[in-house]
């Protein structure tokens, strides 16, 4: 089995899950979710025997494993698609068989599996609680298994196809496919719980929102295979290609065509890993249940957004000479350094535990496109590496959380409190241990937490190239919204476990399931140890014990190796006072904060996510409604096309009845009655003139009519 | 002196249209059975006038004997129609039997 | 068959007033006119005028009469077929007459 034949293989177990649960197993939750979890542990083995087989190699970024197919016919040529393992592939099917794997074991318990059915659960809802009665005929209430369990392992199975399909892939063609795949299971996914109605919008503003994203990256797909008649990475990123490209200029703002299809793409990006102005569907995605937040939104789906942009960076950057950024460099800059700050500022006055983190994702993928944007490759993929482990970990983190309180609700019958709310936790250090250790890890590596955490390798490096190449603005936006990131972190933290409860669902809260504490642990580990593979060189001590690997391994994608970032003080200083001050601050701050009312950043502008939902629905939302409903179907169609084929019908039906009317029954009827009545009326005048039974009579007449037929014969004839 | 044949074909000429106005313009019903009668002697004495007059062979004269045959048989069917009709009708006047009138 | 007429109708079909019925002008024109026609083509005919020759006939004309209506290679078809006509008519016509006697 070579290596390409287990590429291709890949993605394919949770696509057979799929069909095997939605046609098959759905009545057995056990029989489901083993399939489920059996197939992502079928290509996380594939997708680690492909990334240890390309570490192998030398030169990896030279000698790729590709395998192509002739797929359509066109014309003279095929339409190739295949698979191709490069560098930056490898290392996404790397994180992304990982975080998948975790996040299938942890949907285990999250679902409440082995727990009784619910009293009153419906599928459509979450579940709702079950009423059990222990030996000494004590009722309590504890957490229901969820009635639509098989179909959860389902739509997850379907996702991680599409993720899969997507890294694995070596032309836009099915990488759109398993990027269309993913928008349609996030759908599935966020209205999972399609009872709610709240769901059911978020669920339709998620999908609509990316798809605006999605048609502008059409277009940049057609637009790049009308003007290089290939879809494939590799013909692509030919040297010639791309000088093709960037000489070709296009009318739209002086762009050339690289610099517009790369633009094009990029809102794809947009789109679909919420940057602004397209984010407005991710805070609103928490509906869903919390492994699907993890997955779509921390680990894959968002990370696919930014993967497309990583992928396409040569590109971007075609017409890049290294002095001055393109017209798209800075549109993309501007984009990600602007959505960091902007989802910062609003992350801090968020009070619900997974909208905190919504936010914060948008912010750290702000600085992701922030790097690509500026041309740090190495750096935005570290960042999107460490960022999906300590993301998954997070979210992952927050789902155990979020099961305590409901635990501890049903336990005491308090239904009022929301179990979201971080201001109704507080004290779960002592109450769910394992949960606190690894959110705290998690929280720490989000802010840059130095050395010991992944994020700070990460997040240093995209400060140190923006501080190297003069990008000014973007570095100082980029350092505001890192303090601010640790800032709001360390208040979840601090609301979330430490202090005391403040309500009764806190005081009760249990530690969760193994099935859902060892990703935990497992991503913990993760979020601790990867950034140590990209320490650079010249770092201060401990610089030179390990090797850059990753900047040799991934630099390895493009055609010219980066060079790596002479390193500088100022950038290092910059990013230790951004985390470990706001980590202080925040904990300073919110440690003696007991409720809503006394957090004095809670600004109504901030609270309201700046208004942007409302400016949408005014702009766009209801002029659509307005437009399909009162134009469109009530004016053009009922009015306009319904009323002119009305009246050509009443038109047809009126010349009818005045044919019928004025010329059918006076003239045809009336001239065969006419015919009828008048033979009758001209028999009656003339029968008894001529019919009088006489037969002398007879004899006479018949005489006389001989006779002139005979002097017409003998005179006119013969 | 010779007769030429237009004398007798004149003659019956005029019997003939004797009969016919008989026929056509008499009351009563026997009245017609005779002008009947007299238009078949007058087409006797043309076929015999020919006869004389013409070939040599007795077909005018065979004809004129059927021809007695046959009015005699017309005779015999008409006066006894006549003696029926009048049982019914008590009446012999032609003009009043018209049940065929419409 | 003259006689048989007047003598069986005699008594009861004695008829008063006029023995012509109102049509008898035209009746009277057509047969003029009738009459008329017939002398005109007749005159048209070319041996209209010719005169008799006189003895056609060999004498025994009645002898040789006979032997035509009898002979089977002359006229006794004719004749036995106007004979049976003749007895159909009577039967007939004494059936008539007799059976609708109430």
């Amino acid at each position: 089995m070579t290596t390409e034949s287990i590429i291709w293989l890949i993605p394919l177990p949770p696509l057979l899950a799929f069909f095997l649960i939605i046609l098959f197993t759905n009545k057995s939750k056990v029989i489901s979710h083993s399939i489920a979890i059996g197939a992502a542990l079928l290509s996380w083995l594939g997708g680690m025997i492909v990334f240890f087989q390309a570490l192998k190699v030398e030169h990896f970024g030279k000698e790729i494993f590709q395998s192509t197919v002739n797929w359509l016919p066109l014309g003279d040529t095929w339409l190739k698609i295949g698979v191709m393992i490069d560098p930056l592939s490898a290392i996404t099917l790397f994180f992304v068989a990982w975080t998948i794997l975790m996040i299938f074991i942890y949907s285990v318990g999250y679902q409440n599996f082995g727990q009784p059915k619910g009293d009153h659960d419906r599928a459509g809802l979450p579940p709702q609680g079950a009423t059990v009665t222990d030996e000494h005929g004590h009722e309590h209430t504890v957490p229901s298994v969820e009635p639509m369990y098989s179909r959860f392992f389902a739509f997850i199975g379907l996702f991680a196809f599409g993720m899969f399909t997507l890294v694995v892939s070596d032309n836009l063609l099915t990488m759109f496919v398993g990027w269309e795949i993913m928008g349609l299971c996030s759908y599935l996914l966020i209205g999972f719980w399609y009872g709610k109605p709240s769901a059911r919008n978020a669920a339709i503003k998620a999908f609509m929102t990316t798809r605006v994203g999605d048609v502008f990256m059409l277009l940049g797909i057609v637009f790049l295979y009308s003007a290089t008649g290939t879809l494939s990475f590799r013909e692509i990123f030919s040297p010639e290609v791309l000088s093709v490209l960037a000489s070709t200029a296009t009318p739209i703002f002086g762009l050339s065509a690289a610099g517009l299809i790369g633009l094009l793409l990029f809102i794809g990006t947009v789109g679909k890993s919420a940057q602004w102005p397209l984010h407005i569907w991710l805070p609103d995605a928490m509906e869903g249940p919390t492994p699907v937040s993890a997955m779509i939104h921390a680990a894959t789906m968002v990370s696919a957004g930014v993967y497309a942009a990583i992928r396409m960076f040569p590109l971007i950057t075609a017409d890049f000479t290294g002095h001055g950024l393109t017209t798209t460099m800075s549109v993309i800059a501007f984009i990600g350094a602007f959505t960091a700050i902007f989802s910062a500022t609003i992350a801090v006055s968020q009070n619900d535990i997974k909208r905190v983190l919504a936010y914060s994702t948008i912010s750290q993928l702000g600085f992701m496109i922030a790097a690509v944007g500026i041309g740090a490759y190495v750096a935005a993929i570290f960042h999107l590496v460490t960022h999906a482990f300590f993301k998954a970990l997070l979210f992952l983190g927050s789902g155990s959380v979020i099961h305590g309180m409901e635990h501890g609700s049903l336990h005491t019958g308090d239904h009022s409190t929301d179990p979201q709310d971080m201001f109704n936790m507080g004290g779960l250090r002592k109450k769910m241990p394992i949960t606190f250790w690894t959110f705290l890890i998690g929280g720490f590596a989000l802010s840059g937490f130095p050395v010991l955490t992944a994020g700070f390798w990460s997040k240093d490096e995209i400060l140190a190239d923006a501080f190297a190449h003069g990008h000014w603005a973007v570095f100082i936006t980029l350092a505001v919204a890192a303090f601010l990131t640790a800032f709001y972190t360390m208040r979840q933290i601090t609301l979330t476990f430490l202090g005391k409860p403040r309500t009764k669902s806190a005081e009760h809260a249990q530690e969760t399931h193994w099935t859902m504490t060892l990703p935990l642990v497992v991503l913990a580990i993760f979020a601790l140890g990867f950034g140590w593979v990209g320490i650079p060189e010249e770092f201060p001590l401990i610089g030179g014990i390990l090797p850059n690997w990753l900047h040799e391994f991934v630099g390895g994608t493009l055609a010219h190796h980066p060079e790596t970032v002479p390193f500088n003080i100022w950038p290092l200083i910059t990013s230790l006072t951004v985390a470990l001050g706001g980590l202080l601050v925040g904990w300073l701050v919110y440690r003696n904060v007991k409720t809503a009312e006394e957090d004095k950043l809670q600004f109504k502008v901030l609270k309201n996510k700046y208004y942007f939902d409302e400016i949408y629905d005014f702009l766009f939302v209801k002029p659509s409604y307005w437009f399909s409903e009162t134009f469109a179907y009530k004016f053009l169609d009922q009015t306009i096309i319904d009323g002119f084929l009305n009246r050509i019908g009443g038109f047809a039906m009126s010349i009818g009845t005045a044919f019928r009317k004025y010329f059918d029954a006076p003239v045809v009827n009336g001239f065969g009655d006419l015919v009828g009545e008048g033979s009758k009326r001209i028999s009656k005048l003339l029968a008894p003139g001529i019919q009088r039974g006489r037969i002398q009579y007879y004899m006479g007449a018949s005489l006389a009519v001989a006779a002139i037929v005979a002097v017409l014969y003998y005179f006119i004839l013969a | 002196m010779t007769i030429p044949l237009s004398w007798y074909l004149i003659l019956s000429a005029a019997l003939f249209c004797i009969g016919l106005f008989g026929v056509l313009a008499r009351k009563n019903a026997v009245a017609i059975l005779l002008g009947i009668e007299l238009m078949l002697n007058a087409v006797n004495i043309n076929l015999v006038a020919f006869w004389r007059y013409g070939t040599g062979s007795i077909t005018g004269q065979v004809f004129a004997i059927i021809v007695f045959a046959v009015a005699a048989a017309e005779v015999a069917v008409g006066l006894a129609l006549i003696i029926s009709v009048y049982r019914r009708r008590t009446t012999v006047i032609a003009d009043d039997l018209d049940l065929l009138k419409w | 068959m003259f006689i048989f007429a007047v003598m069986l109708t005699r008594k009861e079909m004695r008829d008063k007033g006029p023995q012509v019925n109102k049509n008898w002008l035209i009746s009277a024109i057509l047969a003029i006119l009738t009459f008329g026609g017939l002398a005109f083509i007749l005159s048209k005919w070319d041996r209209f005028s010719s005169t008799a020759t006189a003895a056609p006939v060999s004498g025994d004309t009645l002898t040789m009469l006979g032997k035509a209506l009898v002979s089977p290679d002359a006229f006794v078809l004719p004749f036995e077929v106007a004979s049976i006509l003749l007895l159909a008519a009577l039967v007939g016509s004494v059936y008539l007459a007799t059976s609708n006697k109430e």
